[in-house]
């Protein structure tokens, strides 16, 4: 019976290895490119950055990268880590307006103000 | 061109005779004057989670700041007229549902067990909330008939587009207490035993999951998940009212409507198993009686043993419970024809698919919400493998044709589907071949040929989530509007309204919008607000599922997404509008909401 249940156990990674999308078993709610994305948002629309494109994240390098614009046509640059708690960093039009972490950024967005 | 007096007096008695109601009643109705309405939505009141945990990491809700329209200009590609908000008038206002997995969550075939194995590899397995989710959702629909009028224009709500994962497991019970609640009727969210419940939130050994009697043997109770006695038998035992969609409400098919929780394609064992009598509590008894069925190199011998072991055995990790045949996993035409079992009113009947599309297997649908407004129902899930999706080559070139004559004939067009931008690149492919996948790219840059289509409405990642695609000369294009789900915090939905500026510019407000159960659960409250608010105090704090990710950013929520007018709107006649009005507020009359 044990060895039944070793067998079945060791079938658990075939089972899943056997659909060609085992990545998409992954949870569906986002990575670390959404986190980025969001806590640069948070941080724009909180610090009043007058937007006409919302900046779009790519995968880079050394993490993601965001561009957009603002209504004065001044770029909106933003870096981001990609492991956990993510750093990011925001400049618009060359002046950086924040660093931190997108984590932190999502946690304080979420709560009640302190 | 308004109304004429003669079209209205002939609207109003037809309408008055279709809903049965009187033609001064209809009549007075019809012919008040749109007004402002500061429905409970998010532009109100939205919901914090507190600022300091109460009990380990555990955190309650409460009542925030209301969050006002912020112009997205992304896809304009300029700055808009500050005085637009003076000659605009409504097109159309509808609620956008989306992700509502709706959920039994004592059915056999559920996979609970394999959070003990993988805690991260299937986050929605079993939740905390899982026993809530039908009571969320008639909170929602309470919550969409609170915002039967614009807070934008005043316009009545005269549609709702549900965008798939409606059922979270192919259950003929989920699929039909999904439809029930939408349509009005009562639901008692149980399934075998009547008033016990079965399953892993209260077997010991299960502890992955949330044991709400007493958590302090899981390992949600030292995150400070609280004791709440009674809570399974409150959600299983008391049946749940709903008021019912004030509008006709469509639907398309969502991964969790097309495969074994949402990712695999289901085989005869486990139709078998969903009706069966045996549950794994554990990882063990789910990795030895279910996961092997999907390894494809089993032997002989194996599979002889498996089937002895099913017929007569039990294992350590298997529990006994009630059987139910009601729980039968449902094939994929039975999912449409559930949808055609379902009354006339708030109908339509069939919610966008029709006979034709049972009697053929097509799975995606066409519909006209006003003569000058189209929307298309697409089916992007894949059912060889995988929670992400594609758009298949057939379905691609039937759109692509509808778009074109909606193109010639200046009717404005609204796409839905399940998966978004981010999540139509599966290609997984039966191993008997198939027709081509077409990716987000490929689909992206067909709809950018269309202006005629304004938006994509989506879901799938349970994040709100507003996106621009731009045509490269960047001004035009469409926005895609992607909801948060009714099962994960924040347990939102969207209230979406096409608006002409009457200067050549269009406007598309979004509002996120909560459901209507209190932010701030109070402790013993077991009714059934009561029980939706404690849903949502639970999803808040369900640690695998990234909760402070799901809101989305303010971008993301309440905002104004500016477009360049895609065809000369004035051709679209302030007749015309009134008249579409006329039937949605007919509608909502007739339904005993207001506009």
């Amino acid at each position: 019976m044990r060895r039944l249940r070793l067998v079945a156990l060791a079938a658990l990674p075939l089972a899943l290895a056997a659909c060609s999308q085992a990545a998409a078993l992954t949870p569906v709610s986002g990575g670390p490119i959404t986190s980025v994305r969001i806590a640069v948002y948070d941080v724009l629309v909180e610090q009043n950055v007058p937007i006409l494109v919302a900046p779009q994240c790519t995968a880079a390098a050394s993490g993601f990268t965001c561009t957009g614009k603002t209504t004065d046509g001044q770029e909106i640059l933003a870096t981001g880590g990609s492991t956990a708690p993510y750093p990011i960093t925001i400049t618009v039009g060359g002046t950086s307006i924040f660093e931190g972490n997108a984590q932190d950024v999502l946690a304080k967005a979420a709560q009640e103000a302190s | 061109m308004a109304l004429s007096r003669r079209r209205f007096i002939a609207g109003t008695t037809a309408l008055a005779a279709a809903w049965g109601i009187s033609r001064e009643v209809m009549g007075n109705a019809l012919a008040a004057p749109l007004r402002l309405v500061d429905g409970p939505t998010t532009l109100l009141q939205t919901i914090k989670m507190s600022s300091q945990p109460v009990r380990g990491d555990y955190r309650t809700l409460l009542a925030g700041a209301g969050e006002d329209f912020i112009p997205r200009y992304d896809v304009l590609g300029r700055e808009a007229d500050p005085n637009r908000s003076k000659s605009r008038r409504s097109l159309y206002y509808l609620a956008h549902l989306s992700d509502i997995h709706v959920i039994d969550a004592q059915t056999p075939a559920r996979m609970d067990a394999i959070q003990s194995i993988a805690p991260k590899l299937l986050t929605d397995a079993c939740r905390p909330q899982d026993t809530l989710t039908v009571h969320v959702l008639s909170s929602m629909v309470d919550s969409v008939i609170a915002s039967t009028t614009s807070s934008v224009t005043g316009a009545p709500l005269a549609a709702a587009l549900s965008t798939g994962d409606s059922a979270d497991n192919l259950s003929q019970l989920e699929t039909r207490w999904y439809i029930d609640i939408l349509d009005g009727k009562e639901v008692t969210a149980n399934s075998g035993a009547t008033g016990v419940y079965e399953g892993p939130q209260v077997w010991a050994e299960s502890t992955y999951a949330y044991h709400p009697a007493d958590p302090s043997n899981d390992v949600y109770g030292p995150r400070g998940f609280p004791t709440v006695p009674g809570m399974l038998e409150a959600a299983i035992s008391n049946p749940v009212q709903s008021q019912g969609m004030p509008v006709p409400w469509y639907a398309v098919y969502g991964n969790h409507d097309s495969t074994f929780m949402g990712t695999f394609r289901p085989d005869p064992e486990l139709y078998a198993w969903a009706v069966g009598d045996r549950k794994a509590a554990t990882g063990d008894g789910l990795a030895v009686n279910w996961l092997q069925g999907f390894a494809s190199d089993l032997s002989p011998a194996q599979m002889a043993i498996d089937a002895m072991r099913q017929q007569f055995g039990f294992l350590p990790g298997i529990k006994a419970v009630t059987p139910d045949p009601a729980r039968k996993l449902l094939e994929r035409t039975e999912f449409m024809q559930a949808h055609l079992d379902s009354p006339a009113v708030p109908g339509p009947v069939g919610h966008g698919w029709t006979q034709a599309n049972v009697d053929t297997g097509q799975t995606w649908w066409t519909a006209e919400l006003t003569p000058y407004l189209r929307v298309f129902g697409l089916d992007t899930c894949n059912l060889a493998a995988g929670a992400d999706g594609a758009v298949p080559q057939d379905q691609f070139d039937w759109l692509q044709g509808q778009l074109e004559q909606c193109q010639s004939a200046g009717i404005l067009a609204i796409v839905c589907s399940h998966h978004n931008s981010l999540t139509i690149e599966n290609d997984a492919k039966p191993v008997w071949g198939g027709q081509p996948l077409m990716h987000a790219e490929e689909f992206i840059a067909m709809l950018l040929q269309y202006p005629v289509c304004i938006a994509w409405l989506n879901g799938h990642t349970h994040i709100n989530t507003l996106t621009a695609h731009i045509k490269e000369s960047g001004s035009g294009g469409f926005w895609e509007i992607t909801t948060a789900s009714c099962v994960d915090f924040p347990q939102q939905q969207q209230l979406v309204e096409v608006v002409d500026n009457r200067d050549g510019t269009m406007s598309i407000f979004v509002t996120a919008l909560d459901h209507a159960a209190p932010p701030t659960w109070t402790p013993g409250d077991l009714s059934q607000v009561g029980l939706a608010s404690l849903s949502r105090e639970l999803a808040a704090n369900a640690f695998l599922n990234n909760p402070t990710l799901l809101t989305g950013s303010p971008l993301d929520r309440n905002v104004e997404l500016l477009m360049p007018a895609p065809i000369d709107l004035s051709a679209i006649t302030d007749a015309d509008v009134e008249a579409q009005q006329m039937k949605a507020k007919a509608q909502l009359l007739a339904h005993g909401s207001t506009a």
